[in-house]
Formats: structure tokens, C-alpha cells, sequence
């Protein structure tokens, strides 16, 4: 990336156009903002009366002990994958086509991984000790146990946030600057400390240049890794159904194909409600569905050699769990999830699809809801038929659970929300840069 | 990677180099004496040994059109003529059908288990004759085969179409190029032709491959160890084949890289990217293998634990490590070694060599480091097969017979490439206008 030459005449509609999401705060926008409110307050209100009653209102009886929590901990997590992998590893690939994008689905790892974390401790019930999980010295002479699958969520996770929230905090900070310089009173004080004295000299931009590219390099791993040790929460064990080693590369395929489906499902309303169709195009929606269709596949792939292998591998317990996936008391949720994460999205063969915006919405909010019903498939299918008939089971999720579900939903919509009205969604610098090179190749520059 | 103008090439017919061509052409001799004699005297070692190369040599030509499939689908630019140097690994294809048909034929009661019944495992597996039963695998696996065959053709024929227009060669070369430029429509037409045939062809040859050679990975390595399974066998197997295609087509483009007609062609940022998909590809691979052991060492079930008791011993398999007397337990078992120093040609050499800039883009360097990974590929397709079949012989691979077939199989596909890439020629270079 090249230092970006002086402002030129033409460039200031960018300004305008991206910052207009920020300036055209409606009625509308209060509105969503406040049932966002509205729902966080009653999760935190049912989590708060789960603390004094205990986890059974979350439904935690025999034989389900992780249910509805773990499975929205896991899709908040498999969200929170887009933003470093557009970030990241598309940066090295260098696909021009993510500029448009990486800011809103960087603020989106940052906000689903903030919310994933949070039901891990509600999930274990007594919170305020959750600090019992960091391995440090202390009196009550208190270690962690490194084997513990739930550990190493603790090291990935935290590592995930510091980096996601580092990268993001480094991209932002060129726009920052110009906020700092169009803004006024408190908010010029509070731009102008978090612009790090920003001037847009050479020395700068190099600095800068060189930050992203080794972040990137240090994401990329994390990108592997984070729901690598999420899906070791399960295949550790030997309950069937979860005792899979093909689990790690599959949870990941899993994970960056819902986060591009979530990027997809905000900002097609975004980009409509702002005028932002000149910022992402046909061109940005055709890479991204492409994308789309080949984590699907992958996700396909694993959906279909998980069924063989069960057959294959003669083992009665593996053979009945997948039998009772597709036929028994959950075969709803399996069929939701092949449907929604397979079939449906091979729509995008077909071009005309691959740039009809509705459609793509439309595909893109059934790859979420299927998703979700794939952790629901995995986990609930597997807790409540495990190795002895006798004590199998059933589960349905409890008004608690609901609400708390629904409740991350709102915390992460009033912090993307609150984030729209805050900061550019889309990276202003990196669009100048890509229409300066646009300009470049037109005028038969080259590079 | 860079961006650059659209890259237009012209094949330019050669004859076959001689000194490489007699080379090939004496190990391809020897390989097949070789066999015969092996054949004559321990037909199983011999049938062990093809199959190995013929699994090692097959992936590796598919890959090698995955790679080229690969550029199609994200619209790569910065190849330029690594693509057709990629592509002529994929003469091998039907090669590789050939040989499975003649391994299938000739060889499949010395090499799986579950069909010459001599580790008694049918009687002990009644549920899996259904699966492993020599009717289905010679349909699935060698239709599978075949399927690649026609698609690879069809790839090929798309892709090279454009660049063959007005080549002149004798003989057999002569008359393929005349048929794969029959009814010519014109330049432009014909380029953009080509261009949609290849974005249509190219997600489904890579779909293929990964179900097809997935279940090949199953079928014909995971079942000569009838008990064993992994769910992520075939795609780690799969992508070996991918890896060692990408070590293939670098080490082929710095030996070419003064190739006349391609000077100035391999350029620093062109092996410098080619080295980063070795770096990233190898750790992707490293990751595979990690995902596939921690979660088989973790739930120690012993139907899991025996893949890698046979490869790496019982010592990678306990609870706890500890590192007095780790030389004499751990390498004094079976396959130790030889599954280690795989490990190290595979991923720690490239990993830890190919780490900063200027190694990639040195081309003496970067050639070594991707003919380390080859063998260590081959090294590790060894690993997959015999320890599943003589777990206590750590050096059955080794034999003059194996080591001959091998050499044999390595001269053949040689050859193969030599002629498809310069006497057919699939080997274009940029044109001169």
C-alpha cells in the first residue's frame, strides 16, 4: 500500500457519501436502536433472576447440560471469523474487493466476539468467578486445568478479542483523523485522542502500512485456531456425534461461511437505507456469494462425510446419533440446516443471483438461521441420545434461554448500531486509495 | 498478488530435451525391470510399491489441475506461465487411471487386507463387506478416475486451445494440435470462449477432486487398515496432493526460468508468491494433521489410536510426556523415524526456511526447499501404506524393487510432462506481439 497523494477535487464525495451514515440519524434508526435496548435489558434482567434461582431456568436438567447457551456461544463466535478473514487474509491475497466491507465486518468480530464471551459465563452459572479460569498465581493455591478444552476457549478467545479489537482500532485510525478534523466540542476531544495525533505523513502511512501487514500475519493463524479449539469442545469428547477429527477445519468452513452471510445480511440493508450502492456493487456482491458457495461446499463436504463415516466406521452409538439426527425427535433441525446451508445457496451458480440483491439477502439470512441449527444439530441431537437408552432425553429451550438469545442479538444490532452512528462503516481512506488506482488504470497508468 | 495485464501466450513445439528424455526414459526401464523382477519374486512388496507411487504420483498430477483450477476460479493474474507449467503435471491423469485399472487388476489381493482375507479381518468386519467389497471400489474408485480423466481433458483442451492457434509440429504432436484446433471461430472469439468453458469446468474438476480423491483416500489407504477411520482422512489426504502439486510446479518454474521464450518470465514476485503458497499451504497441511492427532490422542479409543500407534509409536499416544530416555522410547519403535523425518521434509524445513522474503525469492533456495517437500511427500505416502500392512518392518519401502519402482514412476511421469510440455507443446510462452 502506497501513501495516498494530497485530497484531490474529486475524492471529496466519498467523504460525503460514507459519512452521511453517520449525519442521517433517523426516527427509524432510534427505533431499532431502542428495541436493541430494550432487549439486552430484558436478557439481563432474565440473566440476573437465573443468578438468584439458579441455572435451571436456563433448562439445564439431565441429560442436557449444554443447550441453547453453548449453541448461540458458538454462532456469535463462528460470526465473529468474517471480519478477520476479509481483514486479514484477504488483505494478503490482495482482493481489492473486500475494501468496501472490512470495516463493517471487522466492527462485527469485535461485537460478535464480545457477545459470544458473555454466555460462557452465564453458561457456568456463577460469573463473578469466572476469573478462576486465568492462570495466575495466587493464594488459594487455584490452577487451571490445561487439558481442559474450556481452558484453551479462555486463551483462544481472549487472544482473538485483543487482536480483532487491535486490528480494528489500527484500520480506523486514518478516519479517525478526518472526523477529528470535520467535528466539533467534545467529540473533536474524543476523536482527536483516539486519532493518536494522526497527519497522514509519509512516515505515517508507512508505519501504518507496515502495522496491518503484520497484524494480518498475526490474525491470519487466530482465523484457524479460535474455532479449531471451539470445535475441540466437542470432538474431545467421545459423545457420539461430536468425537469427529474432522471437526476442527469444519467448524472453521462453518464459521467464515455464517460471518459472510451476517455481513452480508447488515449490510444489504445499510448500503440501502444510505445510498452507499455506488460504495459496494455487483462486483463486491459477486465475490462475496462466490465465497459463500464455496464454504458451503466445504460445510457439505463435511455435513456428507460425517454420515458416511458414522456408516462406515460400524460403531453402533456413532451409527444411531446420525441415524436419529436426520430421522428422530430433532430431524427438524437437521433438515433446516442441510436445507438453509446446502441446497439454498446453490442459487449462486447462476450469476443473475450472484448480483440480485434481494436474493442474496434473502439466501444469506437463511445461511444464518440454518447456522445456528447446525450447533443446535450437533449439540442437542448428541446430549440427548447419548451411548445408554435409558437415560436419553429431550430438550426444548426455556423462556430463559430465549430471552437471553434474543438478547445477544440486541447487544450486538445496539452495538453495530451505536458503532454506525460513531464511525464510518465504510474505510474512507482505503476507498480513496482504490479510486486513486481506478483512476490510475483508466488513465492506462498501470500500477 | 500482483496484478497485471491479461496474459496472452503461444505455444511453441520443441523436440524432447535429450539428455533429460534418455534420463527419464532409463529410470522408466529400470522401474519396470524392477517390477517384473519383483514381481517373479515378492509380488507383494512389488504390488505395495506401485501402489504407493501410483497413489504419490497420481494426487500430484490432479493437483497440479487443481492449482490451474484454482487460478480460474479467483482470477488470478499474477501467474502468467506458471499456469501452464502447473497444468502439464495433469498429462499424468490418465496415466494414473491406467494405473489404477492395472493395481485394481493385478495387484488388489496383495494390497488390501479386507480382500485377500489375510489378516482375517473379513471375518472379523462382517458389517463392512458391504462398503469394502471389490465390486463397488473397482466402480466408485476407478469411475472416479475416469470421471477426472474426461474433465481433465476437457480443462486442458479448453485452456490450451487459444495458445495452440498456429503452432506447427510433426507427427502425433502435429495431429493433436490440428484436432484441438479444428473449427476455429476466430481470436477473439475463441479466447473468450475459452475463458467460459474454463470458469465453468474449473469449481467442478475441484469438487470432483475433493469428493473423488477423498473417497480414493478412504478406500485405498484407510481400509488397509480395515478398523481404522478419521473423518478428515480424505481431505487431508487430498490436500497432500494439492501441496506436493504447488512443490512440483515451483521447482518445475525455477528449472525453467531460463527456458528460451520464458526468460525474464519467473520473476522474483512470482517465485516469491509461489514460495508463500508453499509457506501457508505447508502450515494448512501441518494444521490437518495436528486436527486429525489431538483429537485421536485425546479420546484414546483404541479403533483410532491404532492409525497412529503403527506411524508414531505408543509414546505419542500417552498422557504424559517426559524427556528422559526420549531417543530409545521414542525412535526404537516401528515407523518412528521414517514418519518423523517425513514430518520434517513436509512441514518443518519449509516452514522454518521459507519464513522471511529474500528465501523465497532466491531460486537455488526455493528449489531445494520444494524438492524437500516432494520427497517428503513421497516419503509420507509411504507412511500411509506400508505401516498398515507390515507394521514391524520399518524399512519395507526400501528395497531395491521399492526404490526402483519408485524411480520408475518418476521417470515415466518425467517423460509424460516433458512431452506434453514442450514436444506437444502445453508449455506456451508470451507472444511476442
Amino acid at each position: 500500500m502506497q501513501p495516498p497523494p494530497p485530497p484531490a477535487p474529486g475524492e471529496s464525495p466519498i467523504n460525503r457519501d460514507i459519512m452521511s451514515v453517520m449525519d442521517g440519524v433517523s426516527p427509524g434508526y432510534f427505533m431499532l436502536l431502542g428495541a436493541c435496548v430494550l432487549s439486552v435489558v430484558a436478557a439481563g434482567a432474565t440473566w440476573v433472576y437465573q443468578v438468584y434461582e439458579g441455572l435451571g431456568i436456563g433448562g439445564y436438567t439431565h441429560p442436557i447440560f449444554w443447550g441453547a447457551y453453548i449453541v448461540t456461544f458458538v454462532f456469535w463466535v463462528g460470526i465473529a471469523h468474517a471480519g478477520t478473514l476479509i481483514s486479514a487474509i484477504l488483505y494478503l491475497f490482495r482482493a481489492k474487493w473486500r475494501n468496501a466491507i472490512n470495516r463493517s465486518a471487522e466492527a462485527m468480530t469485535v461485537f460478535a466476539v464480545l457477545t459470544a464471551a458473555q454466555f460462557l459465563g452465564i453458561h457456568v452459572g456463577r460469573m463473578w468467578k469466572s476469573y478462576f479460569i486465568l492462570p495466575y498465581p495466587n493464594q488459594r493455591g487455584l490452577w487451571v486445568n490445561f487439558r481442559s478444552p474450556l481452558e484453551w476457549d479462555t486463551f483462544a478467545i481472549s487472544t482473538y478479542a485483543t487482536i480483532s479489537i487491535v486490528f480494528f482500532f489500527i484500520g480506523l485510525i486514518p478516519d479517525l483523523a478526518i472526523l477529528r478534523d470535520r467535528s466539533r466540542g467534545l467529540k473533536k476531544l474524543v476523536y482527536t485522542a483516539l486519532a493518536l495525533g494522526w497527519q497522514g505523513t509519509s512516515t505515517q502511512w508507512k508505519s501504518h502500512t507496515r502495522s496491518v501487514l503484520h497484524l494480518s500475519g498475526l490474525a491470519t493463524p487466530l482465523v484457524l485456531s479460535v474455532h479449531s479449539v471451539v470445535s475441540w469442545d466437542f470432538a474431545m469428547s467421545i459423545v457420539p456425534g461430536w468425537h469427529a477429527t474432522i471437526f476442527a477445519p469444519y467448524f472453521v468452513a462453518g464459521a467464515i461461511f455464517s460471518g459472510f452471510a451476517m455481513v452480508l445480511t447488515v449490510m444489504i440493508p445499510v448500503r440501502r437505507i444510505y445510498g452507499l450502492e455506488e460504495y459496494i456493487n455487483d462486483y463486491h456482491f459477486e465475490n462475496m456469494t462466490r465465497f459463500l458457495l464455496l464454504t458451503s461446499w466445504i460445510v457439505g463436504y463435511a455435513y456428507g462425510i460425517e454420515y458416511f463415516i458414522a456408516w462406515y466406521s460400524g460403531v453402533e452409538a456413532e451409527q444411531t446419533a446420525f441415524w436419529l439426527r436426520a430421522f428422530g425427535p430433532y430431524w427438524f433441525s437437521t433438515w433446516t440446516m442441510i436445507i438453509c446451508n446446502v441446497v439454498i445457496p446453490q442459487i449462486f451458480w447462476f450469476k443473475k443471483f450472484r448480483t440480485h440483491v434481494p436474493t442474496i439477502f434473502v439466501v444469506s439470512t437463511f445461511i444464518n438461521i440454518g447456522m445456528w441449527f447446525e450447533r443446535y444439530v450437533i449439540i442437542i441431537t448428541s446430549l440427548t441420545r447419548e451411548y445408554d437408552p435409558a437415560v436419553w432425553g429431550t430438550y426444548t429451550p426455556t423462556w430463559a434461554e430465549l430471552t437471553i438469545f434474543a438478547g445477544s442479538f440486541g447487544f450486538f444490532g445496539m452495538l453495530f448500531l451505536m458503532f454506525m452512528k460513531f464511525f464510518p462503516v465504510i474505510a474512507i481512506t482505503e476507498m480513496k486509495e482504490l479510486a486513486i488506482h481506478d483512476r490510475a488504470h483508466a488513465a492506462g497508468g498501470g500500477h | 498478488m500482483s496484478a497485471a495485464a491479461a496474459y496472452v501466450d503461444q505455444a511453441s513445439p520443441r523436440s524432447l530435451p535429450k539428455a533429460p528424455a534418455v534420463v527419464l526414459g532409463t529410470l522408466a526401464g529400470l522401474g519396470l525391470i524392477a517390477f517384473i523382477v519383483g514381481l517373479a519374486n515378492d509380488p507383494a512388496t512389488a504390488w505395495r510399491a506401485f501402489h504407493v507411487n501410483y497413489l504419490y504420483f497420481g494426487a500430484l498430477s490432479q493437483g497440479g489441475l487443481i492449482i490451474a483450477c484454482a487460478f480460474v476460479i479467483v482470477g488470478a493474474q499474477w501467474p502468467g506461465p506458471i499456469r501452464r507449467i502447473a497444468e502439464a503435471l495433469a498429462a499424468f491423469v490418465p496415466v494414473t487411471f491406467v494405473m489404477g485399472l492395472i493395481g485394481w487388476f493385478g495387484g488388489a489381493s496383495y494390497i488390501y487386507p479386507w480382500r485377500a482375507d489375510f489378516h482375517g479381518v473379513v471375518e472379523a468386519l462382517p458389517w463392512k463387506a458391504a462398503w469394502l467389497n471389490p465390486a463397488r471400489l473397482a466402480i466408485v474408485d476407478l469411475g472416479v478416475l475416469a470421471l477426472l480423466t474426461v474433465l481433465t481433458f476437457l480443462f486442458l483442451r479448453a485452456s490450451l486451445r487459444p495458445a495452440l492457434r498456429g503452432a506447427t509440429a510433426t507427427g502425433f504432436a502435429g495431429r493433436m494440435i490440428e484436432s484441438w484446433t479444428a473449427d476455429w471461430k476466430g481470436d477473439a472469439e475463441e479466447a473468450a470462449e475459452s475463458a467460459r468453458k474454463l470458469k465453468n469446468l474449473a469449481p467442478l474438476i475441484a469438487l470432483v477432486y475433493a469428493f473423488g480423491w477423498s473417497i480414493i483416500a478412504f478406500d485405498q489407504i484407510m481400509s488397509l487398515e480395515p478398523t481404522w477411520f478419521s473423518n478428515l482422512f480424505g481431505a487431508y489426504f487430498a490436500w497432500g496432493g494439492f501441496l506436493s502439486a504447488i512443490s512440483a510446479t515451483t521447482l518445475l518454474a525455477v528449472l525453467h526460468r531460463n527456458y528460451p521464450g520464458l526468460e525474464g518470465q519467473i520473476t522474483t514476485d512470482r517465485m516469491h508468491d509461489l514460495g508463500k503458497l508453499i509457506f501457508a499451504f505447508s502450515i494448512f497441511w501441518m494444521y490437518l494433521f495436528f486436527s486429525q492427532y489431538i483429537v485421536i490422542w485425546y479420546g484414546n479409543l483404541p479403533e483410532e489410536t491404532q492409525f497412529f500407534r503403527d506411524r508414531l509409536g505408543t509414546e505419542f499416544l500417552q498422557a504424559t510426556w517426559y524427556w528422559e530416555g526420549w531417543s530409545e522410547r521414542i525412535l526404537g519403535e516401528p515407523w518412528v523415524r521414517v514418519t518423523l523425518f517425513a514430518w520434517v521434509c513436509v512441514w518443518v524445513i519449509p516452514f522454518w526456511c521459507l519464513l522471511g522474503q529474500r528465501p523465497k525469492k532466491t531460486p537455488w533456495f526455493l528449489a531445494t526447499i520444494a524438492s524437500i517437500s516432494l520427497f517428503g511427500f513421497w516419503l509420507e505416502r509411504n507412511v500411509l501404506v506400508w505401516p498398515s500392512l507390515v507394521p514391524e518392518d520399518t524399512w519395507a519401502f526400501l528395497g531395491s524393487v521399492q526404490v526402483g519402482v519408485a524411480l520408475g514412476f518418476f521417470g515415466l511421469f518425467g517423460l509424460v510432462w516433458l512431452a506434453f510440455a514442450r514436444v506437444f507443446p502445453s508449455l506456451a510462452v508470451p507472444r511476442a506481439d
